[in-house]
């Protein structure tokens, strides 16, 4: 395996996806080549940081004022949003 | 109260036979609003992520969060597997978002190939905020192509399987592999860039 036929199979390869053959080369690979180790190790990171970040967090007095127009919306009382349970 | 702004979101995303006034519920659907309320509280943060990053604009994204759980209350019937609300939900968001982004550019119909944003690259405030790393990878995601960010953000944030970002996004395995994987090569790029000049 050469570098460049590493990095079309990052994913499967981070999802466990690969032919176990296939995998054992790649291992392999990155075992012995320094860049891809390198690059493999920023990918992963990057995965990392992506979830750290975690994505937006509705404040939650935003979160009950979008549920209680979407009760509105749909002509329900709600169970009193706001009061939480 | 945004209902009236609302309503200029809430036409069908899917096409098909959605109902566009959904009638009220009768007295025996009061489980099914206690669902709604729960899918609500459970979700919604993840449903605005998934808009704020399609759409770049607050209030759109809020818009876009409410008419998806209307739509998902409405089409509550079509989810049969009450363990798999989630995607489902998420698969209404998506539409949804992306039914609004093309209603308001015009734009060509596949999010994977509308353009790059230039509007969230790096200003002076940005180089203060650094450290703050978090900020960072919120930039990077929202300068990435609509479809390669709602893919990123449903694997590796919303930690979704595969299979289900597929069905989210709307296309096949391999499609949705290849988008996660453009996603993060085009994340990491810029993530490493920053280190590397701060
Ligand atoms: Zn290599």
């Amino acid at each position: 395996m050469r570098c460049d036929d590493l990095e079309p199979l990052l994913t499967d390869f981070l999802e466990g996806d690969l032919p176990a053959d296939v995998e054992t080369e790649a291992l392999e690979h990155v075992a012995g080549c320094r860049a891809c180790d390198l690059y493999l190790a920023e990918y992963v990171e990057t995965i990392e940081l992506v979830a750290e970040w975690g994505g937006e967090a509705l404040p939650t007095e935003v979160s009950q004022r979008m549920l209680a127009a979407v009760l509105n919306d749909l002509g329900i009382n709600g169970s009193a949003p706001g009061t939480g349970s | 109260m945004t209902a009236s702004r609302h309503q200029a979101v809430h036409a069908p995303a899917t096409g098909g036979s959605a109902t566009d006034a959904p009638s009220p519920p009768v007295a025996s659907d009061r489980g099914d609003v206690r669902w709604l309320e729960e899918l609500f509280r459970a979700n919604s943060s993840g449903v605005y992520t998934i808009a704020r990053r399609v759409l770049h604009n607050d209030a759109d994204s809020e818009d876009v969060t409410q008419a998806s759980f209307i739509r998902a209350f409405v089409a509550r019937s079509s989810l049969r597997d009450a363990d798999r609300a989630r995607p489902w939900l998420l698969r209404i968001a998506y539409r949804e978002a992306v039914a609004v982004l093309r209603r308001r550019r015009d734009l060509p119909t596949d999010p994977a190939v509308l353009p790059l944003r230039h509007d969230t690259g790096p200003g002076p405030e940005d180089c203060l905020l650094a450290a703050d790393v978090a900020g960072r990878v919120r930039r990077a995601v929202d300068a990435l192509p609509p479809a390669l960010a709602a893919a990123v953000i449903l694997r590796d944030l919303q930690g979704l399987p595969m299979t289900e970002v597929a069905e989210v996004l709307g296309t096949g395995l391999s499609a949705a592999k290849m988008r996660v994987h453009r996603a993060r090569t085009l994340l990491k790029v810029a993530l490493h860039a920053d280190d590397r000049v701060a």
